[in-house]
C-alpha cells in the first residue's frame, strides 16, 4: 500500500470519527419535542442573547484589530513582536482562565472603578460580551493581518503616487483588495464567539433567562438532565457552524489572491 | 522640470549617495545599470516612497524633498506596472481622479490618452484579461491621466518581446513630445536607452559612474566599469610605449601589436587595459592588400561566427599571439564598418579606429 493510500484512508478515518459522533447526536433527537423545545422562550432567548452578545463582541474586535493587523502588517516599529505574541495568548490560554483572568481584573481597584461607575461587567450581559471580546480579539487581528500580508505594499505605492493620500490609498485599494479575507474571518470570529463558553461562564455564570448563551444553556440542560433540550441547542450550534464554514468556503473559494496577478 | 541634487538614501546595508541629475521638460534620463546596483532605489526615493537621508528634490520652481507621494505631482510606473487587481482598466485609468487636483487633466484629454494608446476597446475589460503588451499600456495611460508632468519608469518594457517593445518605445517618445514630459526611466537595456533618452547615467553599486549624453556615454566611457555596463567590448592589456599630449601609443604583448590611441595622463611603461568596442571594428580583407604592420591592425582569421536575430558576431583568432594564446578578438558585423569584407575569407585585417578604443590605467583589481 503506497503513502497516498495510506495517508487517504487516514483522511477518511478522520470524516467517520466526526460522522459517528454527529449521527450518535442525530439518533438521541426527540421528534415530538424536537420544535416545541427549538421554539420554547428559554432556546429563543438563548439563541437571540447569543446572536446579539456574538455580533457585538465581532463588531468590537473588528473597530480594534482592522487598523491593528493593518499596522502589524505594514509597517516596522517598537513592541511590533511582542503585541503579535499577545495575540496568540488567547489561541494557547484556556477560555476558562481567560474569563478568570477578567475577573481578577474587575477585583482591581480599576475594575471596581469601571464597574461602580462605567457598567456592570460581571454576571450581566456585558460580561458575555467582554468575555467573547477577549477570546476572539487575538484571532481577528491575527488572520486580518494574513489577509493583508497577502496585498502587496506596492498597490498602495502606486495610488499614493496618483495623489491618494495613505487613508485614501488604504480605502480605495488595500481594504477591497482584503474585503473577501476581512469578511471571511468576521464570519470565523463570530461562530467562534457564539460558541463561547469557558471565559462567558467564568465572569457571567449560568443564571437561565439571563445570561444563557446557547453553550451555557447546553451545560445547564445537561446538568439538570434534559438530554432532549441539550440535543436540540447543540443541533442548532452544529446547524450554525455549518452554515458559518460553508460560507467561508465559498469566500475562499473564489478569494482573489493580488500577488499572484 | 526635475532637479535632483546630492541625493543619498539607503535600504538596509546597501546605499545609495550623491546623485544629481537635472532634467527639464521634454528630456530624458536613463539610469543604466545591472540588477541591484539601486535604480529601483533611486525611482522610489524621488517618488517618496522611500526616506532620503540627504540632499534635494525640485519639480519646476517647488521643492518636494519632504513631501508625501500624493503631494510631489510625480507619476511612478513600477517593474510590476501595480495595475489594480480589483479595478477594471478604464478604473485603473479614471483612478487619478477621484482625487483630482488643478493639474489634472480633463476628461476630453484622458479619452485622448485612451485612444492614443489604443485602449479603447479593452476599457471595460478585467487586469486579469490583458496581455503584457495590454498591461503595458494602461500602466502608462494611467501614469499619464494624472496630468503630472514628471514621470519615473522602472524598466517598463522590460518584459516585452521585441517588436512590442520598440511600438512602445515609439508610443513612448511620441507622448513626451505631445505632452512635454520630463521621464527618468530605469533600464538595462542598452538600445532602449540608445532609442529613448537624451543623456544617460551609469549607476554601479549605488554610485553614478558618469552622467553624460548618449554619445560620451557609450563612446567616452571614463572607467571600465561604465564599459562593463554599456557595451561589448574587447579588451587587451598592454604598457604604454609613447605618451604624447593627448595621444599615445600602447604595446600589446600578447597579440605584438601597436595601438594608438586618444588618453592623457598616462606615464611611459604605465599598464594600462585596452577596452575595444566590439561593432566599431572595421574589417579588410587581406587581399586588398593592405598594410598589416601600422598601428591598430591585426591580422586574423575566423574562428566562428555567431548569428542572432539582428547581428552576426565573428570570432576572430589573431595570428600572433605571443604569450597568451586563446586571446580572440570578438567582431559584430552588423554595425561595424565592414564593407569591404567576404565571409569566405580565411585572413582579415582587424582596424581598430581611434575612436572605437577606450584607455584605463590598470587597477589592482583588473
Amino acid at each position: 500500500m503506497g503513502l497516498k493510500k495510506i495517508s487517504i484512508s487516514f483522511s477518511f478515518i478522520t470524516l467517520l470519527f466526526y460522522l459517528v459522533l454527529i449521527f450518535s447526536l442525530l439518533s438521541f433527537i426527540n421528534k415530538d419535542r424536537f420544535f416545541e423545545i427549538l421554539l420554547s422562550d428559554r432556546t429563543m432567548f438563548s439563541i437571540k442573547l447569543s446572536i446579539t452578545a456574538a455580533s457585538v463582541a465581532v463588531m468590537l474586535a473588528f473597530i480594534i484589530a482592522l487598523p491593528a493587523a493593518y499596522a502589524l502588517s505594514r509597517y516596522d516599529f517598537r513592541g511590533k513582536k511582542f503585541i503579535d505574541l499577545i495575540l496568540e495568548l488567547p489561541m494557547i490560554v484556556s477560555p476558562a482562565a481567560l474569563g478568570a483572568i477578567i475577573l481578577f481584573f474587575f477585583s482591581t481597584h480599576m475594575g471596581t472603578w469601571i464597574q461602580d461607575n462605567v457598567k456592570q461587567f460581571v454576571f450581566t450581559f456585558y460580561g458575555i460580551i467582554i468575555a467573547q471580546f477577549t477570546t476572539i480579539l487575538g484571532i481577528t487581528t491575527r488572520m486580518i493581518k494574513t489577509g493583508f500580508d497577502e496585498i502587496p505594499a506596492r498597490y498602495e505605492n502606486a495610488a499614493r503616487t496618483m495623489g491618494a493620500n495613505s487613508f485614501q490609498a488604504f480605502w480605495t485599494v488595500s481594504l477591497p483588495l482584503c474585503s473577501k479575507s476581512i469578511l471571511s474571518t468576521v464570519i470565523f470570529s463570530w461562530a467562534k464567539a457564539i460558541g463561547e463558553f469557558g471565559a462567558t461562564i467564568t465572569i457571567a455564570g449560568t443564571m437561565a433567562m439571563r445570561t444563557e448563551t446557547l453553550p451555557v444553556a447546553i451545560y445547564m440542560r445537561l446538568s439538570a438532565a434534559d438530554l432532549d433540550g441539550a440535543v436540540v441547542l447543540i443541533t442548532i450550534l452544529l446547524a450554525l457552524g455549518l452554515l458559518v464554514l460553508f460560507i467561508i468556503r465559498q469566500l475562499v473559494g473564489g478569494k482573489m489572491n493580488a500577488s499572484n496577478k | 522640470m526635475l532637479q535632483i541634487n546630492n541625493l543619498c538614501m539607503s535600504a538596509g546595508n546597501f546605499s545609495v549617495d550623491d546623485i544629481t541629475i537635472s532634467i527639464p521638460e521634454g528630456g530624458c534620463h536613463t539610469l543604466l545599470g545591472g540588477t541591484g546596483n539601486g535604480k529601483t532605489l533611486i525611482l522610489e526615493t524621488i517618488a517618496g516612497l522611500r526616506p532620503i537621508k540627504s540632499g534635494q528634490i525640485w519639480t519646476g520652481d517647488f521643492e518636494i524633498t519632504n513631501e508625501p507621494p500624493e503631494k510631489r505631482s510625480i507619476s511612478y510606473v513600477p517593474q510590476d506596472l501595480a495595475l489594480f487587481p480589483h479595478l477594471t482598466v478604464e478604473q485603473n485609468i479614471l483612478y487619478s481622479q477621484r482625487f483630482k487636483r488643478s493639474s489634472a487633466y480633463a476628461s476630453q484629454d484622458i479619452a485622448e490618452i485612451i485612444k492614443y494608446l489604443n485602449l479603447e476597446n479593452i476599457l471595460r475589460r478585467s487586469i486579469h484579461n490583458l496581455s503584457g503588451g495590454e498591461r503595458q499600456r494602461v500602466a502608462l495611460a494611467r501614469a499619464f491621466a494624472t496630468g503630472n508632468k514628471v514621470m519615473l519608469l522602472d524598466e517598463p518594457f522590460s518584459a516585452l518581446h521585441y517588436t512590442m517593445k520598440r511600438s512602445l518605445w515609439h508610443l513612448l517618445f511620441d507622448m513626451q513630445n505631445k505632452y512635454n514630459l520630463a521621464i527618468l526611466m530605469v533600464t538595462h537595456d542598452l538600445e532602449e536607452a540608445s532609442f529613448l533618452a537624451d543623456y544617460i547615467s551609469v549607476l554601479h553599486q549605488g554610485k553614478v559612474l558618469q552622467t553624460g549624453t548618449k554619445k560620451e556615454v557609450f563612446y567616452k566611457p571614463n572607467c571600465i566599469e561604465v564599459t562593463n555596463i554599456t557595451g561589448h567590448y574587447n579588451y587587451l592589456s598592454g604598457k604604454v610605449s609613447i605618451s604624447q599630449g593627448n595621444e599615445c601609443l600602447i604595446y600589446c604583448e600578447s597579440l605584438d601589436c601597436n595601438f594608438s590611441a586618444n588618453c592623457t595622463g598616462l606615464a611611459l611603461e604605465e599598464e594600462v587595459v585596452i577596452a575595444i568596442r566590439i561593432n566599431d571594428v572595421e574589417l579588410i580583407n587581406d587581399s586588398c592588400n593592405e598594410r598589416v604592420d601600422g598601428p591598430n591592425r591585426i591580422l586574423c582569421k575566423i574562428k566562428t561566427i555567431h548569428d542572432t536575430s539582428h547581428s552576426r558576431q565573428l570570432v576572430l583568432e589573431p595570428e600572433q599571439q605571443l604569450h597568451n594564446p586563446g586571446v580572440d578578438i570578438i567582431v559584430d558585423i552588423e554595425n561595424a564598418k565592414n564593407t569591404r569584407i567576404s565571409y569566405a575569407s580565411q585572413n582579415l585585417i582587424a582596424y581598430f579606429p581611434h575612436d572605437a578604443i577606450s584607455v584605463f590605467r590598470k587597477s589592482i583589481n583588473d
